[in-house]
């Protein structure tokens, strides 16, 4: 098999400064006869064209904001789906070893049963040709 | 005499034919065992073949993800992008009534 390589992965960082973020509302404060008056004494707010802009412009930074939460739980997913990849990887690769282990103890037994066969053939070899000569020796000395 | 000599041929014989038939049942052990262990050995590597193909698989499904990861962290730098052309546009808005519909809309939206 072709060994496997992955890349190491970097680490993610959110970086919001490149989203516009509107200045602060800038309100006139009006009476009930829509006279300006000091905010203490103020029943409402008037807005410029300029001002009233603003809102939208925050409620397009918060879909922007929800939008990246939706995509960061994406990818905290396939994180959490390439974790467990892994962790099966690693399990496969362990019963890998134990496989090449069991193949190492198979090799180990046959050789040594091989030698064991060997030096037992060995023997019983010398076995035959010594018997057969002592016997030859006798029956030649006896014959004599 | 005769007797002597016929019982050591004998036991001669006896010895030969048991040599003989220790070394053919070691031969024929070996042989035995030999087939049992490459009959094992191929089990083994049958079922290490099987285990490489499933990390072959898992392996491309890392790197799958590992792509994706990449596309969603994309993504995401296009959502601020997008934000921000939008933002600026939205503040140079002159037309009120564009300015409400965008409210409306906004507000649905989040």
């Amino acid at each position: 098999m072709d060994n496997i390589k992955f890349e190491k992965s970097l680490h993610y960082e959110t970086d919001i400064s490149g989203i516009t973020k509107p200045e602060k509302l800038n309100v006139i404060y009006i009476d009930n006869n829509f006279k300006e008056v000091p905010i203490k004494d103020a029943t409402q707010i008037l807005l410029s064209n300029k001002e009233y802009n603003k809102i939208p412009a925050l409620l397009r930074l918060c879909k922007a904001y929800k939008d990246i939460i939706y995509e960061q739980e994406k990818l905290v997913n396939i994180k959490v789906d390439e974790i467990n990849s892994f962790k099966e990887f690693i399990k496969l690769e362990q019963m890998k070893k134990d496989g090449y282990f069991e193949l190492w103890t198979i090799s180990e037994n046959a050789y040594r049963q091989e030698r064991y066969d060997a030096s037992m053939n060995r023997f019983t070899s010398y076995l035959y040709f010594e018997t057969i000569i002592i016997v030859f020796l006798i029956v030649i000395i006896l014959a004599l | 005499m005769n007797t002597i000599l016929i019982g050591l041929a004998g036991a001669g014989g006896l010895a030969l034919i048991f040599t003989l038939y220790s070394q053919f049942m070691n031969g024929d052990k070996s042989k035995f065992l030999n087939i049992l262990s490459k009959f094992k050995q191929k089990e083994v590597l049958k079922e290490i073949d099987t285990i490489n193909e499933k990390q072959k698989i898992i392996g491309n499904d890392i790197k799958d993800k590992e792509k994706l990861s990449k596309e969603s962290v994309e993504k995401i730098k296009e959502i601020q992008k997008e934000a921000s052309k939008d933002i600026n546009k939205i503040l140079h808005e002159k037309n009120l009534v564009n300015i409400d519909k965008e409210i409306n809309e906004l507000w649905e939206d989040i």
